[in-house]
């Protein structure tokens, strides 16, 4: 880790400073957060009643919502909110320890003699959805974890992170009435300050139609409003939800990817230069998933291929949308036409999508 | 006071002074310890109940 700022030093020292880089033992009913996530910090008090948290994060980038001054400023209030608690604690009720070695899926792996040097946060979702599926009660829903705020219709400024700097039209964030400038206040009754705080609430709540309370100030002024939410609200686009490990999990899965061309590589190809199109450096062979590798090359795909569009769609900002377009989108059975460029020609080919 | 002497107790005053200017400049405003970061949970969640701290919890 980087040498913190020494104002983030001078706040951090009125804390208990921990660094978890294995989630091996950890307990995951009391260090509960978006696993997918490759920083987090949780603001909490030692009886489990976790204050905040900070490190979430968008599809824009894995630092967007990680500025230092926001975590000083988060680090400097909560230790006014830890003198209050300490006068009227609420501990959460006390829970059995649940590890991410007791997973069902995890403990029979590790039981059979797989050894596993480091469990990375994203390997506990990963061993979530495999416990889910040998149990039949996996849905593609399960994967739309910990919900970007934009499901709400709303974006968080990056610094201040309670703060709208966005509401779009139509949203449920607009229906009730929120308006850029407003500054949160509470979600359900919870008090909101982070991108992340905003994401507990969301991920705790149901994904059917509900209701959301939510309290804002408005010039200074209090204010209280519901959002109404359809069912299937979490349901993120494809593009909200590319960034996430979790989306390797779904399925159909197309069994190839590879590197998206730089607007030198698309001109030097004839292609326009703001046009997204990818070179195919791998079919997925091997693991699990061979089958769906094996079917592409049956279809015609070859390592070296420029893909130009799929099913006619090349409205993508990235590889990683692609993949999440493809899994969120596409019905096992269909068949979906995949235009190429091959040694300067253009074909189409065919490729059943398999699950 | 002869001016020689005078002129060699002003030369000792401002030598003091900017004796005490660049000591201060060089020592600057006091840094901040370095955290010293845990990595047993258990344990310190046991150090932060005992000492009435709050925590903070990386995972990276």
């Amino acid at each position: 880790m980087a040498r913190p700022p020494a104002e983030f030093r001078e706040v951090a020292a009125e804390y208990i400073p921990v660094r978890v880089t294995d989630m091996a033992d950890v307990d995951l009913n009391v260090y509960r957060f978006d696993y997918d996530l490759t920083f987090v910090a949780l603001l909490m008090h030692p009886d489990g009643t976790i204050y905040h948290t900070f490190g979430g994060r968008d599809w824009t980038g894995p630092a967007s919502y990680l500025p230092m001054e926001s975590l000083v400023d988060l680090l400097r209030r909560t230790l006014v909110e830890h003198a209050a608690y300490q006068r009227n604690p609420a501990p959460p009720p006390a829970q059995e320890p649940r590890t991410v070695q007791q997973i069902p899926t995890m403990a029979k792996r590790l039981a059979a003699g797989e050894r596993v040097d480091c469990f990375h946060c994203h390997t506990v979702h990963d061993a979530q959805v495999a416990s889910r599926r040998q149990e039949g009660i996996w849905s593609r829903e399960d994967a739309f974890v910990w919900p970007d705020p934009i499901q709400l219709g709303w974006t968080l400024d990056r610094l201040d992170q309670d703060r709208l700097v966005a509401v779009n039209e139509p949203s449920p964030a607009h229906a009730a009435g929120l308006e850029p400038g407003d500054r949160l206040i509470a979600l359900n009754g919870i008090q909101v300050v982070t991108f992340g705080d905003v994401q507990r609430v969301l991920h705790e709540a149901d994904a059917g139609e509900i209701e959301l309370e939510v309290r804002f100030l408005r010039k200074g002024d209090g204010r209280t409003a519901r959002l109404l939410l359809p069912a299937g609200w979490k349901t993120p686009t494809p593009e909200v939800f590319s960034w996430r490990a979790i989306k390797w999990n779904l399925s159909p899965r197309p069994g190839f990817g590879g590197n998206q061309l730089s607007g030198k590589e698309l001109r030097a190809l004839g292609l326009e230069p703001d046009r997204f199109a990818f070179r195919v450096t791998y079919l997925v062979t091997w693991g699990e998933h061979a089958d769906s590798g094996r079917n592409a090359r049956r279809a015609g795909i070859r390592k070296g291929d420029i893909v130009l569009s799929v099913a006619g769609n090349h409205d993508f900002d990235s590889v990683s949308e692609y993949h999440a377009w493809f899994r969120m989108t596409r019905t096992t059975g269909e068949t979906v036409p995949v235009e190429l460029l091959r040694d300067g020609k253009k074909l189409s080919v065919e490729l059943p999508v398999v699950d | 006071m002869r001016p020689a002497v005078f002129l060699t107790v002003a030369l000792l005053v401002v030598a003091s002074l900017g004796a005490i200017v660049f000591a201060t400049a060089r020592s600057g405003p006091e840094e901040p310890a370095e955290l010293v970061w845990r990595t047993d949970l258990d344990a310190a969640r046991e150090e932060a109940l005992r000492d009435g701290a709050p925590m903070l919890v990386v995972f990276r």
